[in-house]
Formats: C-alpha cells, structure tokens, sequence
C-alpha cells in the first residue's frame, strides 16, 4: 500500500505548486536570482531549491542546489556542478545533532554530498521530495513522538499562627553570636550618632542665633545717638565670632550624620550577611529534614506548598532578619534614647509630647489580631493559588487532553479572586491604621507646640529648647509610625517560620536504629514474619508472612489495593511495620541503618523518574563514582547502549532537554541500568512494565531478564504474562496471603488466582489477544539459580 | 592496554559510504561512528553503529588503533560532527525569553537564537555548551581565554 500524499511530517507541502516555487524563486536575493536563471535551459522548469549553509569542510558558506524537471544543479563558490536527472538514483536526506547532510547517489557511487545546519533541513527534505515525486517514487520519513514526564503530588494543612516561632529562630542565630553583636553595637552607636544631631540645634539656638540677635537689637537700640561707626565694627566684629561658632556646630552637625551613616551601612551589612546565612541554614536544615521523613508525609502534602515552605517561606524570614528586626532594634533604641534625652531637657515638655504614645500603643494592639488573621488569610488564599499551580503545571498534559483549559484559567482567577477579597479585608485594616498614627503624631506635634509656647511664654525654657525639642519630635514620631509598620511583616515572618518548623518539628519516617548491625554483603533470604501495617485507620496489610530464599523470584499478584505496593515498601523500608518483623539475611532490617540497608536494594517503579542530568548520570545515580566501563555495561545489560548511542550527545545528553524527550520504555531502560549498576542483592519491580505496550514491554522484559538474574526478586505486576519467570506466585488480598503456589498448581487448584487468570485471558481474547496468554502456560519454572 | 593495537580497518566505498573490516574479517558497511560520550571522554568509548543504529563495534580507546586508522576514524567523526567552537561573541540581541547571539566561530560568522539562558550548560574546566533553537550546538572551549567583551556577555548568562 502506498500512502504517499498523506504523509503529516510535511505539513503543506503536498499543496505547494511551481506558481508558489516561482514565488520562491522571486523570493530569491538578487544575485541569487540571476545565477537560478541564468543555468537553466530554455523550456526547463524549476522544482526545488535548496541552499546548504556550509561547505565541505563544515565551515559556514552559501551553496545552492537546483533541482528541475531534467537535471540536478549545484553551485559551490564559482563551481558549478550538473547532472542529468537520469544519472541520478536517489537523494537521500539526513540529520544527527544539527548536522545535516543531503547525498545524491549515482546506480554505482555517491555523487555528491551537500552539508548544512538543521536549520535547512526542511528545505532539503522538499528537494528530496521534489526529487521523489519526478521520479514517482516516494519514501519519505516522518519525526517520532515521545513521552515525557510527570510529577507527584499531595495535600496541604494550614494551622494558626505563633508569633513565639520567632524565638526558635535563635537557634539558627546561635553560630553567628560575634557578627550578632557586633551588629547590635554597630546599631546602638548609629542610634547614639543619630541622636546627637537635633540635640545641637539647642545650643545653635540658644547661645549663637540668640544672643547675636539681641546684641544686635540692643546695639541698635542703645546707639541711636553714638558713634555710627564704632557700632557697625562691633556688629560686624559680632557677626564674625557668631559665624565662627555657628560653622563649628554645623560641622558637628554633619560630622554626627556622617558617623550615623556610616555606621547605619556597617550595621546594615553586617545584619544582611547574618540573614542571609540565616535563611541558607534554615533552608538547608529544613531540605536535610524533609529528605528524612518518610514517604506517606509525601503523600499527604502538596508539592507546591513544600517548595514554598522552602523558597518563599525562609526568604521572608530573611528580609524579616535582616530589615525589619534591625529597623525594630534601631527604633526601640531610638525612642528610648529620645525619650531619655527629652524628660533630661525638660520633663513637661517631654510629658506633652510622649502624651500620644499611650494611644498609639492601644490602637497598634487592638488592630494587630485583625491584621494577623488578615494576613494569614491572605497567605492561605496564596497557597491556594501557588498549589493550584504547582497541580496543573505538571498535568498540564491532562489539562490539554481533555480540553479543560478555559476551565482552570477559570479556577486560576477564582482562586486569584480569592485572593483579593482576604486581601481586601486586611487592606481596610492597615490602610485606617497608618494615616491614624500620621494623624495622632500631628495632634503630639500640636501639643508640644502647646506646651512649649505656654512655656516660653512663662520662661520655664528657651526658644532653642523648644526647636530641638521640635527636631527630636520628627524622629521620634516618625520612629513610632514605621513601629507599627512593622506589625505586618512580624506576623508575616512569624506565620513563615511557624510552617518551617511544621516541617523541621516531624520526626523522621523510620528512625535510625540505636546501635546499628552493618549489613557487609547481604545474601539476600527476606523473611516477613507476621507483618502488619496499618495506614491510619485502614489495615493494609493483616498478618503476612512469607519467606524468601536467596536468588528466589517471588510474584505478588492481587488485586488493585490488595496491598501489593505496601509489602514492597515494607521490604524496601519505606515504612515500618506496626507489627510484625521484616528479617533479611535473618537480622531485623530496622537495625540495619537505612541508607546502608537501602544500597543492597534496587527498584524499578512504573513509573521512572529520571533527573534533570545526563544520561550517564542518571544512570550513575545510585553510585556517583562508577566508572564509564561500569555504566556502559549496565546499559548494555539493560538493553539501553544502542538507542543512546542514537541521541546527538550519546551518554552525555541531558535528559529532558529538547530533542532528547525519552519514550516510555526508553526512560524505564535507563532506570533499569540504574538499578543494575548498584548491584543490589534485593530487587523490587513495581509494576515496572505496565506502563508500556507490549512490543516495548518485550525490550524491557529482556533487560529485566538480565537484572533477575541472581537476585532476590519480588515483583508487582498487573499483567500476569510478566511473571513467568517467578519461582512462587503469592495471591494477596485485603492485606493477606490467600494463596502461594507455581502457576500451574494455583491454576488447577482453581482459586482467587485461577479467577484472575481467567479474566485476564478473557479480555486478552476480546481483544484479540495480543495479551496474557504469550509466555504462559508457564514451562515450570527451573527452581534454584540463587549464584550471585 | 595501549600495548595491544585493535585490528580493524576502515575506508570507503565507491558510495562515500564507510566500511569497516573487523579483527574476525567481518565487514560492515555504511557505518557510522558516533561518541559515546562526546563531552566528557570524546577520545574514548567510540562505537560503530549499521545504518539501523546496531552497534557492530565498540572502541575503548582511541589509542588503541593504529595511526592511520585513527587518523581515518578522526576525519570521519569530524564530517560527522558540527558543533562550531566559539571564538567570539560579537553581540547578543535580547528579545524576551529568546536572544540572538551574533558570534565568530571556527567555521566562520553565524548568528543563532538561544531560546534561554537554560540553553547555556556549563563544561566540565571552564568550558560551555549552547543549544541554538534548532538543536544546534556550539561549544566554548575555555571561558576565562575569551576576550573581555565575550565574558561580560556570558556571564549575564552563566
């Protein structure tokens, strides 16, 4: 059958005429035109041009292929090549890694061989084409498609929010005590230096403008009659000595700012460093954590909302750190010190103006819960939206399929509404509080004005008393509003630190074992021994016990929720038993430490995850140290070292990187050479082919062969075909054995296995079988092959 | 290892076509040598694979031939290789997400469009790889040897 018009690799092609190639042609850049025309013969029609970008030597050059309805034109530089359509018997297009080619073959030999970029190679493969069509003979090649890749997920939990979190951050403060203090001294001596400034402005008043001013009134007065002369010398002689003291408090004055800056930025610096630090240990101990807790927690949160935990979370913690703590410390020191200043100057005066305080205080503690759990609300309507996210961005291949995208634009500006409306509600909030201080600050200023005219008036002080009080009052309010600013990112950091320790507060899935047994080489005999194990309120797995020998190949069959995965991960430690033991090598696998236990195990899941790296080094993943040899022979035995060889950068190729999208049963080779490579005693297989179709399940199956072989093995499959290498087949349900047995005495005994035998041939029939009925009836299994 | 040579002989056909003669007198034609790790152990590890991608022969070492097979195999990888080196970049246009990079290659002047910064992989000493839109690649030998304008470029993208 020939399907020749169709092909979809070429999308419009088909369509394209030679009015269009005209087009093309007129397309053509001047000089380009000209050459076109100028080789063609008179009556000979154009049908594809083609112009390789580099030459035979690869490098970078313009070449031109003409192919018409007679002959095959090439032009390189001022070499011009032709040949007649007869001698040529194919044109054959290619590409690997960005290199292209495009050969002319003759009946005995290559007749040229054309060099371009990737970039071209569509308009090489409308050449060949073009060519195949003159010669009504077609056989093109279309792209393949590929897989790619998910990621899990879970749930979320929410909890009411502590401003003691805080506190517990001091123990990440703890290893940098000396740069701590050191920054608290470098911001009281900004705070001293920041308050010397307006306390000058009293003697610049009072013993320099002042005194000048009378003098100069009285002079003025009293010398109506005397010497005009003598009176302006000693107004000028006055002025002199005024102005010498009046440059000497300015240069104070800005000689005190100039030290409170530069102290203000040491102190800044020094507090940023500390934070960063802070916030780099808080995420690092709280990733280290959360690689220790164990996979059912996994299960129950959602991806999203811990990858905010960990980025947004801390950075919030270390803005809180490094700016508002310091702005905190620095203002409670600043108002103290002022305060302290004031009552010393003149203690009605500084009654009068610390009179609003009181206020302040009260209105900052009565609205601070609104705006917590304002702001908590808002934070929770966040996660909603970042999980929202951090869902439908990994689906978004289930999204596409069923064409579901209006709808979570939909949800996305649902949950974004609810975001508005929380923060609507705290907005209300902060904004009445703000210009409630700014007002209560006005009405301080107003009564100190008050006070300190009533005051001059009387002589209880004098004008330059009154101006520095003035000055000090700007600060110290000013101090007071970005206080209560502050309330807000309190609480903020507070709720971000609550949800760290959340994490950082779970203890770890599986402890490790007081005094650990060192596992040296483990043969691989796996005793399960009345094991149970209970998820919440559901039991999983009721009483099981089952032996294993060394090298033996186990089947777990069962239905879906039988309990299958569960007993895996048992063995595997991901949980422990609620009862029960697992022995391995006849010592209990929790005295074994973990990681250690864990190396002599190799998995092969459904679904393989592989990581954003190399091929070799996903390959190399349990065993970063092995060498090239080892990893080429894992994927050779894994039947994975021809289709990498493939790929433009062979073993150095990164996964998940365009172009190099893996299929299926590609990605589970790949893990399966992960697992050959450590060399493990004990294997588990969880349904590591149900994911593929039945022609790859057969390169995969091969692979697997290689990995059984001398292994302990227990393996999950849905396909019952997939198991006919087991040496025993255990029937699971509801958490329990029903049945152990080589399959042709489970099939004849006629119980839960024969049933589920006989479903699967059913359908296998129904659909034409291309199905379970394969390897099985089973040659009974050769028992025994336990060498290593 | 280096003591024992790997007997095989290489040439071509009247097609361009490569053969390969192996130590058992085998003969495979149309073979392609590819580079099974082209970046981390280029000289080591080159396989043989037919047309339909099977391996037929698998090098450990590059060291193992004799000259004038090594110098055959080297020629053959080179016209099957194209990964420009860099050798200057000239300027870099940024529109959005994706950029256009003008640089001086080994093989000439060429422009490219770098769909992202994420297209930019560090080498193992220095070096860097980048991936055009079309899958192109192009290599940085040595980073800190390029002239200072190149490295104020690069390093808004490493």
């Amino acid at each position: 059958m020939y399907f020749g018009g169709e092909e979809p690799a070429l999308p419009g092609y088909e369509q394209r005429t030679l009015t269009e190639l005209d087009t093309t042609c007129n397309q053509l850049s001047e000089p380009l035109r000209g050459m076109v025309q100028a080789v063609l013969e008179p009556g000979e029609s154009l049908r594809a041009i083609f112009q390789p970008d580099l030459d035979g030597m690869l490098k970078y050059a313009e070449g031109l292929v003409v192919l018409t309805d007679r002959r095959l034109i090439s032009r390189e530089g001022s070499n011009l090549r032709i040949w007649p359509l007869a001698q040529v018997e194919r044109l054959q297009a290619r590409d690997r890694g960005g290199l292209a080619t495009l050969e002319a073959l003759g009946p005995s030999a290559r007749l040229a061989c054309w060099y371009h970029t990737v970039g071209r190679a569509a308009s090489a493969r409308d050449l060949v084409d073009a060519f195949n069509r003159l010669a009504e003979d077609h056989a093109p090649d279309g792209p393949d498609q590929d897989d790619d890749l998910a990621v899990p997920e879970g749930e979320k939990t929410t909890a009411p929010v502590n401003v003691r979190s805080l506190f517990r951050l001091f123990r990440f403060a703890r290893a940098h005590t000396v740069a701590l203090t050191l920054g608290l001294l470098l911001t009281l001596g900004g705070t001293a230096a920041g308050l010397v400034p307006p306390y000058l402005t009293w003697p610049l008043v009072d013993k320099v403008l002042e005194p000048y001013q009378d003098h100069v009134k009285e002079l003025r007065s009293t010398s109506a009659t005397a010497d005009r002369a003598a009176q302006v010398r000693s107004i000028d002689q006055e002025r002199v000595s005024g102005f010498r003291r009046v440059g000497f408090y300015l240069a104070a004055f800005a000689g005190a700012a100039l030290l409170a800056w530069m102290l203000g930025w040491a102190q800044g610096w020094v507090l940023a460093w500390i934070s960063e630090r802070i916030s780099a240990d808080l995420r690092n101990t709280t990733y280290a954590h959360l690689q220790k807790l164990s996979l059912d927690y996994f299960g129950t949160k959602r991806t999203g909302d811990l990858v905010a935990r960990i980025s947004n979370d801390t950075d919030r913690i270390c803005n809180f750190l490094s700016d508002t703590l310091v702005d905190f410390i620095a203002d409670v020191l600043m108002i103290v010190g002022t305060a302290v200043v004031l009552i010393s100057i003149d203690p009605i005066l500084a009654a009068a103006t610390l009179c609003t305080f009181p206020i302040i205080a009260w209105l900052t503690v009565s609205l601070r819960d609104r705006m917590t759990h304002g702001f908590l609300h808002g934070g929770r309507a966040w996660d909603g939206m970042t999980s929202l996210l951090a869902d439908t961005i990994p689906g978004i291949r289930v999204v596409k399929a069923f064409a579901q995208e209006t709808r979570e634009v939909e949800r996305f500006r649902a949950a974004n509404l609810r975001i508005i409306a929380a923060n609507d509600r705290v907005n209300r909030v902060w904004t009445f509080f703000w210009p409630a201080v700014a007002l209560l600050t006005q009405i301080g200023l107003l009564v100190v004005w008050m006070v300190g005219a009533w005051e001059v008036f009387s002589g209880r002080v004098t004008v330059g008393v009154l101006v520095a009080f003035l000055a000090y009052i700007g600060r110290f309010y000013a101090r007071l509003e970005s206080m209560s600013r502050m309330v807000t990112s309190t609480q903020k950091a507070a709720a971000s630190s609550q949800r760290l320790f959340e994490i950082l507060d779970r203890p770890p899935g599986v402890p490790e074992p007081a005094h650990p047994v060192h596992p040296e080489k483990i043969r691989g005999s796996i005793e399960i021994r009345n094991a149970s194990f209970r998820f919440g309120s559901r039991q999983v797995i009721d009483g099981v016990s089952l032996d294993v020998k060394p090298g033996e190949m186990i089947g777990l069959v069962g239905t879906t929720g039988a309990g299958k995965s569960t007993l895996v991960n048992l063995v595997c430690r991901f949980y422990d038993v609620s009862e029960g033991a697992v022995l391995v090598d006849g010592s209990d696998i929790r005295s074994f430490p973990t990681a250690e236990y864990r190396r002599h195990i190799g998995i092969v899941l459904q679904d393989p995850f592989l990581f954003w790296g190399s091929i070799a080094e996903n390959i190399a993943y349990g065993k970063p140290d092995a060498t090239r040899p080892e990893i080429v022979a894992a994927a050779r035995a894994a039947r994975a070292h021809e289709f990498i060889l493939q790929l433009s950068d062979g073993y150095d190729s990164m996964v998940g990187e365009r172009g190099h999208t893996l299929s299926g049963g590609e990605r589970q080779r790949i893990s399966i050479a992960r697992a050959l490579l450590i060399d493990p005693s004990i294997l588990i297989l969880d349904e590591a082919t149900s994911s593929v179709d039945t022609q790859t399940e057969r390169e995969i199956q091969e692979a697997l062969d290689n990995l059984v072989r001398g292994r302990t093995t227990i393996a999950i499959a849905h396909r019952l075909s997939t198991l006919h290498k087991a040496d025993r087949l255990v029937v699971l349900e509801h958490g329990r054995v029903v049945e152990v047995g080589q399959h042709p005495d489970l099939l004849a005994a006629g119980g839960r296995y024969a049933q589920l035998y006989q479903a699967q041939m059913q359908r296998g029939q129904e659909l034409g079988s291309p199905e379970p009925p394969r390897e099985l009836p089973l040659p009974a299994p050769e028992r025994e092959g336990g060498d290593a | 290892m280096s003591g024992t040579l790997v007997p095989i002989r290489l040439h071509h056909d009247a097609f361009g076509r490569l053969v390969v003669t192996l130590a058992s007198g085998e003969i495979h034609t149309g073979v392609v040598p590819v580079r099974a790790f082209p970046f981390s152990a280029p000289d080591q590890w080159i396989s043989l694979c037919d047309e339909s991608g099977h391996e037929v022969f698998c090098l450990n070492d590059a060291a193992e031939l004799d000259p004038k097979t090594r110098d055959q195999l080297a020629a053959e990888l080179a016209r099957r290789e194209f990964i420009p080196r860099i050798l200057r970049i000239l300027n870099v246009v940024e529109g959005g997400v994706a950029s256009q990079w003008f640089v001086e290659s080994d093989r000439g002047d060429t422009n490219f469009e770098l769909p992202s910064a994420d297209n930019i992989r560090r080498m193992g000493s220095g070096g860097a790889l980048l991936i055009d839109s079309r899958g192109i690649r192009y290599r940085i030998t040595s980073v800190p040897q390029l002239d200072a304008h190149s490295r104020r470029i690069l390093r808004r993208y490493l």
